[in-house]
């Protein structure tokens, strides 16, 4: 029992990080970020490539990681999807241009870093017993450096005017024009910190579970499934997605045998979306 | 045409399209500071397309605009709010899951003095309904109490050119009294220049000192509002006879 808390509280303060992310880039662009696990997989790559191939210290690669997919992240939004939603009519473009470059991203992952499990040694050896469960200490590192970063993104969004003004731009765009907002410019502030935070997520974790150019699909539906759980573009209804998945997958593992876990996850999620379609915390489409 | 404009706000026959329909066309507005302009005229007469040309959400099919001795039309929306120009949307647009609190910290984004906590007090004494409401979601306030938050979230910024599209639309005939009231008593006490676009032609005709009226995307008629109140054509087809 006391294993099922601890795991459910690590994986859903890495979840967290990355529902943060998808639900800044969803709430500002309007777009639904299917190329978000891919950014995460870089995150980890760059990690992999930085501490175990180059041999510098694994704090140095978390924060290339975070800053070159936060690079990405900008650069995608400048040079793609600023560009298709400014000529396109239908938001159909913008979500096949996201697809497209979630393909894009793998496949370049694939050529650079080749097809293996890549993982690294933990940050911190040992473990802490608490109670009858396991503590290892590097998940419990990478569970205290995310929720940290949680709480610093929300500081940021809700007490700062950078974050005043993505919060304004995802409510409406021409009134946020109108408050001298530059509206291009804090687009791709939003996306790149939605980058960033999917992309330090993969960096942390790589620690724990390991990476490879395949997983970004995985990662992609988790985040769709804690959107749809907690209410897409919300950043409340992000973090109680991420709680609800992290403690559904940790509650399953501990009773099923492995890939049950997710047949059930999705059995319920489709049945929950039947009741509210519109998530926790979302406002009804349409 | 001159390089330069003598006008504090000078729009030089500007004309404005969307799809290749005309919305404007040929249109000069010309004001010094300091007063109350109005624009009234028929649903789709280009009222409203005049102040999206003059803040930037639109852009010029011809002609130019200038502001105090700058060339305005050139320059991307969000610039012209830094260079002293705040617009009211039509249909009041609050933020509406941000608090008041937020909505008028969002309308001082461009201002980087130390004066906005104290401006926000004043707004706030100016506003009792506000004070009340300050943690409140904007997107729960009633109509009148939302148009009052856009108003003071405009004023924020310190405009010196305040655009104000169709402010008394949809509100109770007693708020549209406070919603006048207010506006005459901004241009009284800061000295804002104030364009005052409304379907309530007989109020903004009452509060402004000159005005225009809009007849498919050109100007039909100009002169001090005064004198249009008692036109028999203005009677006739913007104040019900």
């Amino acid at each position: 029992m006391e294993q099922v808390i601890i795991n459910g509280a690590i994986l859903s303060a890495n979840y967290a990080l990355i529902a943060l992310g998808i639900t800044l880039i969803f709430g500002i662009m309007n777009v639904l970020n299917f190329a978000h696990g891919q950014l995460f997989m870089i995150g980890g790559l760059v990690v992999y490539w930085i501490s175990a191939v180059v041999g510098l210290p694994y704090g140095v690669g978390v924060a290339a990681a975070t800053l070159s997919v936060g690079l990405i992240g900008m650069a995608m939004e400048r040079g793609l999807f600023a560009r298709v939603m400014a000529e396109a009519g239908r938001e159909e473009n913008a979500m096949l241009l996201a697809v497209g470059t979630a393909f894009l991203l793998e496949n370049a992952a694939l050529y650079l870093f080749g097809e293996k499990q890549r993982g690294i040694p933990p940050m911190v050896q040992g473990v802490y017993r608490l109670g009858a469960a396991f503590l290892p200490a590097n998940r419990l590192v990478v569970f205290l450096i995310s929720v940290a970063l949680v709480i610093a993104v929300l500081v940021f969004v809700h007490f700062t005017r950078t974050g005043r003004a993505m919060r304004a731009l995802a409510q409406d765009r021409t009134a946020t024009t109108l408050m001298g907002v530059d509206a291009g410019r804090i687009s791709m502030l939003g996306f790149g910190l939605g980058a960033a935070l999917a992309g330090i997520a993969g960096a942390l974790l790589i620690s724990v579970t390991g990476v490879n150019a395949g997983v970004g699909a995985a990662i992609s539906t988790k985040a769709f499934i804690m959107i749809m759980i907690g209410g897409a573009g919300v950043i409340g209804g992000a973090l109680l997605g991420a709680l609800a998945l992290g403690f559904a997958e940790a509650v399953g593992y501990a009773l099923f045998p492995g890939s049950v876990t997710y047949l059930i996850i999705f059995v319920a999620l489709i049945v929950f979306l039947l009741v509210r379609p519109q998530g926790i915390m979302g406002r009804p489409w349409g | 045409m001159a390089a330069t404009s003598s006008r504090y706000f000078e729009a030089r026959r500007i004309g404005v399209s969307y799809d290749r329909v005309t919305a404007l066309s040929e249109v000069s507005i010309a004001f010094d500071a300091g007063g109350i302009v109005a624009l009234i005229g028929a649903n789709g007469a280009g009222k409203s397309t005049f102040l999206r040309a003059t803040s930037g959400l639109v852009a010029l099919a011809g002609g130019e605009i200038w502001f105090d001795g700058q060339r305005l039309d050139r320059i991307p929306a969000a610039a012209r709010v830094a260079m002293g120009i705040a617009m009211v949307p039509e249909g009041r647009r609050v933020f509406p899951l941000m608090s008041v609190r937020d909505n008028l910290l969002m309308g001082a984004h461009v201002r980087r003095d130390r004066g906005v906590a104290r401006d926000l007090d004043v707004m706030l004494d100016r506003f009792p309904r506000l004070r009340e409401r300050l943690r409140q979601a904007a997107g729960t306030l009633s109509g009148g109490e939302q148009e009052m938050l856009v108003i003071a979230r405009a004023l924020m910024s310190r405009p010196r050119l305040l655009l104000l599209d169709e402010p008394s639309l949809g509100l109770a005939p007693i708020v549209v009294r406070d919603i006048a009231r207010l506006i005459v008593e901004i241009r009284r006490d800061a000295g804002t220049s104030i364009v005052l676009v409304e379907q309530n032609s007989r109020m903004a005709l009452r509060i402004s000192q000159y005005a225009y009226v809009l007849e498919t995307g050109r100007i039909g008629l100009e002169g001090a509002s005064q004198d249009l109140l008692n036109e028999e054509r203005v009677r006739e087809l913007y104040l019900g006879g």
